[in-house]
């Protein structure tokens, strides 16, 4: 189980590094998205890679909880996914 | 949201869609169509046809454009509904069911050349249906020859039509791919996403199909793509300007959303090909709610319908489950506290009350009418006219009667049973029927209503009854009573939910499909539920169904049996009492017998049957429970009664795996664990026991 923070500005910067960190993860994954102010396609795209990646073995992944500006970039961008909880 | 999510909701609504189409087209024919009634149907149609454009089912949407050509020469008042009209648009609508079951699961298409042809007889003008020199669609503004008793204008305007007289255009579908290098230089396609919205698009499709996982990702590369639906009135240029920036190097494609239709048949009447998503901006994005992005615009804007959000029903059993918790977890507190003499405070009573309430409103969520099986009936009983010549009418009472969701599900199978049964079995043919002086029309009569916390479902028909004698025969030849046994007419109606009773002399494609009443009752008691029959000869019978409301949770008896735990469904209990000595009469080496109100009632221990070791085993020192089934009335023995109260059903199939005579378990307020009994299939397993004994 790892529980992460994702930053108030996920970037593409930000993308980078948080790449690191979810590869590193180990089990089900918990993202506290309630400090973002803003996120790219980048930090989305990189979200629903790591859901993807969770999900083919076996884990769940978890943003919650999700701030206004997050949820809103999230449903524009069609991955209202990565919000819903797994089972 | 996937291709395929969005496709699961097209054929959601697709199934409504039918549901809507059929229920209005009985309106139309028990009485004359309202104006209303026929633009319903029409618009049922026309989402299904702009849907199936959508995701490419070819036949689906052929036929239903043929269709709705039809209904709209009947909207616009120059086709009369008759009789014959209508009859051909229940064949029809049969037909529709076919392509959009075909459509969902690949299958063929189904057979509709008949159909069409005379679709298109009505449509050309040469039906009987229709006026001899039938207007074509050019004249649609021309009074119709035979007057319609509506207003033609009231009907016309209520039709929800875009503005201009000219052909309407379709909605855009932008499909947008940015190039790999979207992210260089700071460069982020989600604001031109935004732009898109702002201008009243919406995503209907996220592609991430070339998103790799996240050891092969590349971060700074942009490996997904949008499909957005614009509203029809921006303008090409608009949208184009959105993208000027990365034109050169992005996937762009901007086409209307009909472009794709393999053949673009001429609109009889001005209404757009629909849109897969509403072109209204997009409401509020709600963190954990699912956003269904893509929903068929069904156009119905003159029903006004409480708003809806459709919720994923993983989501709402999770939800169910987690109230079920915390209704354990309330008892559990209750009861803690109570031991420490602090059990009637006003909190703790206040508390009990919202979790009940919690609850029956999680519960009442996942309630829905049994109308949605209801009307499968109809085609059924048509199918069965054509099969077996006979002539039924069907009437339906209380299909807004609301059940849980699981269980209307599961109704399904033993309904279209019980009917097909009906008629097959019970009416006669027309010229028996008019030869001892019945109407040549059977009627058929399917009721739904809540009785005393459960639901009660029943069919009848005023057909020929049961046979008693003949059951009987039957039942003595197949061995299932002995010749001599000494039977109530009840117990003979019963007969024929015995395993391996058919009545039928030889056995049909309709009923006898292999699937007997025993497996009915099988299935139905599965379902915690009880079937029955009561019948008069020569003037018909009745199945009744009885079911729980909801399978999760269940009203019990909490009983003691050595040191276990046990429940049992209230559903099931008659009374308790506590005999005095002499009352029971041995029967057997280790059977009683007890006499109660003048019927002697076999007592079944349950720690013999369960095999409790330190169960008691005096009679007149346990409790006895009166329990009904559906093989009598039977004693269960236990220990004593501790308490009655709702359980939450955990399932032990789920759980751990299925063990006959228990029909799941639950979790009481001081954490242990307490199985439910399964009534039925104790007392059925005890007579079993007794049979073979005897019979040894």
């Amino acid at each position: 189980m790892t529980a992460i923070v994702l930053p108030a500005v996920v970037d593409l910067a930000a993308a980078v590094a948080l790449a690191e960190t979810l590869r590193a993860a180990t089990g089900a994954i918990t993202i506290n998205g309630g400090l973002v102010e803003r996120i790219g396609a980048a930090g989305i795209q990189l979200l629903l890679s790591a859901r993807a990646t969770a999900a083919a073995g076996g884990h769940a992944l978890t943003i919650a909880p999700a701030s206004a500006p997050l949820a809103a970039a999230v449903a524009t961008a069609g991955a209202s996914v990565l919000l819903a909880s797994d089972r | 949201m996937q291709l395929d999510e969005i496709q699961a909701i097209f054929f959601q609504e697709c199934e409504e869609g039918l549901a809507t189409v059929e229920a209005n087209l009985a309106e139309a024919r028990d009485a004359a169509p309202d104006p209303e009634t026929i633009n319903t149907i029409f618009r049922a149609v026309h989402s299904i046809k702009g849907g199936a454009g959508a995701f490419g089912f070819d036949a689906l949407q052929s036929f239903s454009h043929h269709l709705e050509t039809v209904l709209d020469l009947l909207r616009t008042g120059e086709r009369a509904p008759t009789p014959e009209l209508i009859g051909l648009l229940f064949a029809a609508f049969d037909v529709l069911s076919d392509h959009v079951a075909a459509a969902q699961s690949g299958g063929p298409a189904p057979a509709d050349a008949a159909v069409l042809e005379r679709l298109e007889a009505v449509a050309h003008g040469s039906a009987d249906a229709a006026p001899a020199d039938a207007a074509t669609a050019e004249d649609a503004g021309e009074p119709a020859e035979e007057p319609m008793d509506f207003d033609l204008d009231a009907l016309l305007a209520s039709i929800d039509l875009p503005g201009a007289p000219a052909a309407p255009q379709a909605d855009w579908r932008v499909t947008f791919r940015p190039g790999r290098g979207a992210f260089d230089n700071g460069g982020d396609p989600l604001p031109l996403l935004r732009e898109m919205e702002a201008m009243g698009g919406r995503v209907v499709a996220l592609d991430q199909t070339q998103l790799p996982l996240l050891d092969a990702l590349a971060v700074d590369e942009c490996w997904i793509g949008w499909t957005f639906m614009l509203p029809a009135a921006v303008s090409r240029d608009d949208i184009e300007a959105i993208f000027d920036f990365v034109a050169d190097s992005c996937t762009l494609v901007i086409a209307r959303a009909d472009e794709a239709e393999p053949e673009p048949v001429p609109e009889p009447v001005a209404v757009a090909t629909v849109p897969v998503a509403p072109v209204a901006p997009p409401p509020p994005p709600v963190a954990a709610a699912p956003v269904p992005v893509a929903v068929p615009a069904t156009e119905d804007r003159n029903a006004a319908p409480s708003p809806t959000i459709r919720v994923e029903l993983d989501k709402l059993d999770r939800l169910v489950n987690l109230v079920g918790e915390l209704v354990i977890t309330q008892a559990m507190l209750a009861q803690r506290l109570s031991l420490h003499g602090v059990g009637t405070i006003d909190e703790l009573s206040d508390l009990d009350h919202l979790t009940r309430e919690l609850q029956d409103s999680a519960m009442s969520i996942r309630a829905q009418p049994v109308k949605s099986v209801f009307n499968r009936v109809p085609r059924i009983i048509r199918e069965l006219e054509a099969g077996t010549g006979k002539r039924v009418r069907l009437e339906v009472e209380g299909e807004m009667t609301e059940v849980d969701k699981t269980v209307v599900e599961r109704i399904g199978e033993p309904l279209t049973h019980m009917i097909r049964n009906a008629v097959d079995h019970g009416l006669e043919m027309p010229d028996e029927r008019v030869a001892i002086g019945k109407p040549a029309e059977g009627v058929v009569r399917l009721a739904a209503e809540h009785r005393s916390g459960r639901i009660v479902i029943s069919v009848a028909d005023d057909g020929k009854g049961i046979d008693l004698p003949r059951v009987r025969a039957k039942a003595v030849e197949r061995g299932i009573i002995a010749p001599d046994a000494n039977l109530s007419d009840e117990e003979i109606e019963n007969l024929i939910f015995a395993p391996g009773f058919s009545t039928a002399a030889t056995v049909s494609n309709i009923s006898g499909r292999g699937v007997g009443m025993d497996v009915v009752r099988r299935n139905v008691q599965a379902l915690g539920g009880r079937i029955g029959i009561t019948s008069r000869f020569g003037k018909g019978s009745t199945f009744t169904l009885t079911l729980p409301l909801t399978l999760a949770i269940l009203d019990g008896m909490v009983v003691s049996v050595g040191g276990q735990t046990y429940v049992i469904p209230l559903a099931h209990i008659v009374e308790s009492l506590r005999p005095q000595s002499g009352e029971v009469r041995g029967f057997g080496p280790d059977a009683g017998v007890l006499d109660v109100r003048g019927a002697y009632l076999p007592i079944l221990s349950v720690g013999r049957l369960l095999g409790v070791a330190e169960a008691c085993v005096e009679p007149t020192e346990s409790v006895l429970v009166v329990v009904e089934t559906d093989a009598g009335q039977a004693i269960l023995m236990v220990d004593g009664i501790q308490d009655q109260r709702q359980v939450v059903v955990k399932s032990l199939e789920a759980n751990y795996a299925p063990v006959p005579g228990l029909a799941g378990a639950t979790v009481l307020g001081d954490g242990r664990v307490a199985l439910i009994l399964d009534v039925e299939t104790l007392v059925q397993r005890h007579r079993g026991d007794s049979y073979r004994a005897l019979a040894a």
